[in-house]
């Protein structure tokens, strides 16, 4: 049963964007940021970005701490998974998928050689001792 | 080597069965019953170790094994239960494209099939250890191995290639030792098993010493074991003394796993499980289900009683919800109605799950509820707190000195970390339009710069939660919640204002904002001397610093004295916390917890939404009129059903209520000359009025609102409310 000691999740500092679909659709990140679409009308970009352009004259534009994030390495993250998440994981990279792991809501940002958990930084030290448990209780 | 069967330790031999351990012993595991050898009867189960409902035919032994038999009659079958060394059974979550349940000839074959055809497979043998035991929408097939419990969700095909089961006997004496079904006896033969000299009707089973008998068993006879087989043909009947019988009365399917699934498009059956059953004569006297007991005098006296149909027999008799799931009484009860009904009947429903499983099986997968901790937890644990679950929250109860953080809020200063309270933001054109729609107060009249109290409603016009509407201006509204709250009031707000077309933009801020509560007479100045100027007034809030963090504040009140509420960036939290402990220390500062606050807001007459308004608080009942502007021209939630209910008259109110020198626990009952009077929602001693406080939901008796009631045998005195600062001069200086 994989198990992992040594995750520890830090506050995902972001620009949060809530907007309408049309808007989100058209959002661009800078660069070596990394943007997902929560919601659809609903958008995370970090690093922050506080300057960004919003089509869209009610968009609600915020820099964030509502997140914390933990990079897992893809070796542990794909034998941890399918015993925590009923939900299929995305084969194509990068990819970003979201659901439930343990009642907790998560989202989940893979890259080629890892993949960022981010859950509400509430509940970071719940799921910090769930991957530390092995995940199955 | 040995095995240890209750107690006494039996010669077994390496790769054998339990069960021919037991048999070459003289042990029958539960005493008697006609051994199948297939999984598919009740007759082999034993706790082995420490697992019960094993059916020992499929075990194999192992050195030091232990073994406790679930014995007919003498010995109540125990719970299922597990071993105490594997309470945590994972599940992994498996995803193809098809899954093939049953690796016989037909199994084998639909697997090649399916590899063939490029589908990703998942393929279940039982007797690898892999055991499905229920196919659920989805379709989703769980399965039982040695170390997991496996969901497999198949998105194209699920193959059930079980095969078929050998139909039971039944007949007087069916529950004696020394009865086999055709493939028990060679298998049992197989491992060396002495059967003695058995009677063989129906198909010869391989290496058996035997003799053939024919006709219809009437009975079989003996003392704990077989000694004779009584058969009937041609209206004789013969007696065949033997050492056991041998049946070969035919298969049925074992199609449970396909008949939990057969509403879905994807289940399929293939070999002999899909085949039709074989139909035995109907039985006339004997145990039809092993595992509930039932006889056939019991069928008939359900079919005497009007139950005609197979699902509502099995209802009425529990035949076939016993541990073999129908597998030995099936065909004797189709047999039985279609004797008495002339007509066939369909095998019954059958449910999840096909095999025992263990308690701990039945729980992987599950977890507790996640709680979730404010970014001062850790301050929080370092000052000695006692943390409470509170909602989905742990929250500090107290810090170890309940009535010192009392009178530091009463009479100089305190902090109280607030993180929990539900925060959002809220814009768009129709922003204003939509809370105006949600709220019963008159939004439109909150200046920016302003806040006010606000009650949810839901349609029937039932307080739901509480908290503030504070405009931001531009049309930007902040609105906040209780902290059980906030994701139910986001669901409900989003889904408002798809119902109403509102074009808004919603943020839930909860996880992501602080907010520490700064109370009691001295902390204006306690913040004045941390360089805090220009605090907003009552019900005003401010983007203000303080100690250089960004700080929303806003001025209100939940504990009687002068709050103000700092909301700010969670992970600034830590730094403010201690800024403010520091600066107040001068002041006698201490922080308080959810105890204090209850005692100190109960003094002030404030509700908590959900003890205090229950499911069926409107504002009326509970004193909230105040709050609920029936003029503006909005129809917002909840109208239409006060206009309806204000037509009634009043039937019970939260009230204040005091006793001198008692106080009741919350839940306690109020009687008015012995007859019901109501319920205490709220109760505590209030350290600064010297008596117990109160909130009571109080019924009209006579149409008449008590003044009076008793209270575990104590005189209640209703009172006006607030209890404590009735012109509200602290909290508002």
């Amino acid at each position: 049963m994989p198990a992992h000691n040594h995750i520890e999740f830090t506050r995902l500092i972001a620009t949060r964007i809530a907007t309408t679909a049309a808007a989100a659709d058209k959002l661009h990140a800078p660069a070596g940021s990394v943007m997902i679409r929560t919601a659809i009308d609903e958008t995370l970009i970090f690093p922050p970005v506080p300057d960004i352009s919003v089509d869209d004259d009610y968009a609600i534009i915020i820099e964030d701490g509502s997140y914390a994030s933990a990079w897992l390495d893809i070796d542990f993250a794909l034998r941890w998974l399918p015993y925590n998440c009923a939900w299929e994981m995305p084969t194509v990279r990068p990819a970003f998928a979201q659901g439930m792991i343990a009642d907790i809501a998560t989202k989940l940002y893979f890259e080629q050689e890892r993949v960022l958990m981010i859950v509400p930084a509430p509940y970071a030290a719940e799921m910090a001792a769930h991957l530390a448990h092995g995940g199955h209780a | 080597m040995k095995i240890i069967v209750d107690g006494t330790p039996i010669e077994a031999e390496a790769g054998e069965s339990v069960l021919a351990a037991m048999l070459k012993a003289n042990v029958h595991p539960t005493g008697g019953g006609c051994l199948c050898c297939g999984g598919d009867c009740p007759h082999c189960l034993a706790t082995v170790d420490g697992v019960s409902y094993m059916r020992t035919c499929q075990v194999h032994v192992h050195p030091g094994q232990v073994v406790q038999r679930h014995h007919y009659g003498q010995v109540e079958p125990p719970m299922p239960q597990g071993n105490a060394g594997s309470l945590d059974v994972p599940t992994r979550h498996v995803f193809c494209d098809a899954v093939i349940i049953g690796g016989g000839e037909s199994g084998q074959a639909a697997l090649a099939t399916a590899q063939a055809a490029g589908q990703t497979v998942m393929a279940l043998d039982a007797n690898q250890g892999q055991e499905a035991i229920g196919i659920y929408a989805g379709p989703m097939v769980v399965a039982k191995t040695a170390t997991e419990m496996l969901q497999i969700h198949a998105k194209q095909d699920v193959i059930v290639a079980t095969g078929a089961a050998e139909i039971q006997p039944v007949a007087p004496g069916n529950m004696l030792a020394g009865i086999y079904t055709t493939r028990a006896a060679e298998q049992l033969a197989q491992q060396g098993v002495q059967l003695g000299k058995v009677a063989v009707l129906g198909p010869v089973p391989k290496n058996v010493w035997h003799f053939p008998i024919t006709g219809r068993i009437v009975r079989f006879e003996g003392e704990g074991a077989v000694s004779a087989v009584v058969v009937e043909q041609d209206g004789v009947e013969t007696t065949h003394a033997c050492d056991g019988v041998v049946v070969g009365l035919g298969f049925h399917p074992r199609n449970a796993l396909a008949r939990q699934g057969h509403d879905m498009a994807q289940v399929r059956t293939v070999g002999d499980a899909a085949l039709a059953s074989d139909i035995p004569p109907c039985p006339v006297s004997g145990v039809v289900c092993p595992c509930s007991g039932i006889t056939v005098d019991d069928l008939q006296y359900t079919w005497d009683s009007g139950f005609r149909e197979l699902e509502l027999v099995k209802r009425s008799t529990l035949a076939g919800t016993g541990t073999c799931q129908g597998s030995c009484c099936i065909p004797h009860m189709r047999s039985f109605l279609a004797d008495r009904g002339k007509e066939l009947q369909a095998p019954f429903t059958a449910r999840p799950v096909t095999k025992q499983l263990t308690v701990e099986e039945i729980a992987a997968g599950a977890h507790f509820h996640p709680q979730a901790e404010t970014a001062l937890h850790g301050e929080h644990i370092a000052l000695g707190a006692q943390m409470e679950r509170s909602g989905s929250w742990w929250r500090p109860w107290n810090y170890g000195n309940y009535e010192a953080e009392y009178w530091a809020v009463r009479e100089a200063v305190s902090i109280m970390d607030v993180s929990t309270l539900g925060k959002m933001l809220l814009s768009g054109p129709d922003a204003l339009e939509f809370l105006q729609m949600i709220y019963p107060t008159n939004v439109k009249t909150i200046k920016p710069g302003r806040s006010r109290y606000v009650l949810m409603l839901n349609d029937r016009g039932y307080v739901f939660d509480d908290g503030l509407i504070a405009n931001e201006g531009n049309g930007v509204y902040a609105l906040t919640f209780t902290s059980g709250g906030s994701s139910n009031s986001e669901m409900f707000l989003r889904d408002r204002a798809e119902t109403f077309g509102m074009d808004i933009r919603l943020v839930n801020r909860t996880w992501g904002l602080s907010a520490i509560n700064v109370t009691g007479p001295l902390a204006k100045a306690m913040l004045q001397k941390m360089g805090v100027s220009d605090l907003p007034n009552w019900l005003e809030h401010k983007h203000i610093d303080v100690a250089g963090i960004a700080c929303h504040a806003y001025r209100l009140s939940f504990t009687g004295e002068w709050s103000v509420e700092l909301h700010h960036a969670a992970q600034d939290s830590v730094a403010l916390w201690r800024a403010l402990l520091a600066a107040g220390e001068e002041f006698g500062i201490r922080p308080h917890g959810l105890e204090t606050l209850r005692t100190l807001r109960l003094e002030k007459g404030h509700i908590i939404v959900g003890p205090d308004t229950g499911f069926d608080g409107t504002a009326r009942r509970i004193h909230h009129n105040w709050a609920v502007n029936m003029k503006k021209p909005y129809d917002f939630v909840g109208k239409a059903a006060i206009i309806r209910t204000n037509k009634t008259e009043l039937d019970k109110e939260l009230v204040g209520m005091t006793i001198p020198d008692y106080t009741p626990i919350e839940g306690d009952i109020a009687f008015v000359d012995g007859q019901y009077a109501g319920v205490v929602t709220s109760s505590a001693w209030s350290p600064v009025l010297k008596k117990a406080v109160m909130l009571v939901m109080l019924q009209y008796i006579d149409g008449v609102l008590p003044t009076e009631v008793t209270l575990s045998g104590h005189t209640a005195t209703r009172v006006d409310l607030p209890f404590y600062d009735k012109e509200s001069a602290r909290a508002r200086a």
